[in-house]
């Protein structure tokens, strides 16, 4: 019972923050939303608004989110994309080629 | 390392299929629900289905030409927002409504650019991961 106690503090807490909050649904707070579905047609030429907001008035952000699978594809290929194999065989070859260390050991782990 | 015969004969039978659906979505994104990435991604999901079912033979896929293919519809895609900059009024700005024939304007050609860019991005990625796990860490 007592580790409950932080969680329900936060959920009350939460609570308290959401009905306090002034907001009704359907009635948007800015007039943004209302001039992108009355212009957008006119301004565009596009019938989809989502595509008319994702590919014009938003068009740097959707670049922004190609950036983020081009840096994700960059990660991926520097962690995993070497050849581990390659490498080691090449430390074995180095090994067979001078013998290894002269106290005797060996290069490769 | 390929899949049973039924697989393949199932994924031979859908790949053309979910092809011409991933190019409508992307052709059709300004007219109807769709776009670039949700296009892209189908595309994409080709291509794995493909390479999962019949196997990452060499030779069968050439991950330069993927990449390339990546990178210049990033490239493109920036030249296009900048292109806004020099030819309309400010960057990534839609300086071709109601020209050459295009209603929407640009919005096909960057959803064309997007959908590319997204659907070899995930094969990329996939690929990586393919080959990482054939070869063993």
């Amino acid at each position: 019972m007592k580790r409950m106690v932080p969680a329900l503090l936060l959920v009350g807490t939460w609570a308290v923050f959401l009905a306090g909050l002034p907001l009704e649904y359907g009635k948007p707070v800015s007039d943004v939303a209302t001039y992108y579905i009355t212009h957008c047609t006119e301004d565009t030429g596009a019938i989809n608004v989502v595509a008319a907001i994702l590919a014009d008035y938003r068009l740097y952000d959707t670049v922004g989110e190609a950036t983020v699978l081009f840096t994700a594809i960059l990660g991926v290929t520097l962690i995993l994309g070497r050849n581990h194999h390659r490498t080691e065989q090449k430390m074995k070859q180095l090994d067979k080629l001078y013998g290894g260390s002269p106290d005797g050991d060996v290069y490769h782990l | 390392m390929e899949m049973s015969i039924i697989c393949r004969t199932t994924t031979g039978f859908l790949a053309p299929m979910m092809l011409v659906f991933g190019i409508y979505i992307i052709l059709a994104g300004h007219l109807s629900p769709g776009g670039g990435f949700q296009g892209g991604v189908i595309l994409g999901s080709v291509v794995l289905l493909l390479l999962i079912a019949f196997g990452t033979r060499e030779g069968r896929f050439s991950e330069n030409v993927a990449s390339f293919m990546e990178d210049i519809s990033g490239l493109l895609l920036i030249i296009v927002g900048i292109l806004g900059y020099v030819v309309g009024n400010a960057l990534f700005s839609n300086f071709l409504v109601d020209k050459v024939g295009l209603a929407a304007g640009t919005i096909p050609v960057i959803n064309v650019l997007v959908g590319l860019k997204v659907g070899v991005a995930f094969v990329v990625l996939f690929y990586t991961f393919f080959k990482y796990l054939e070869r063993g860490p």
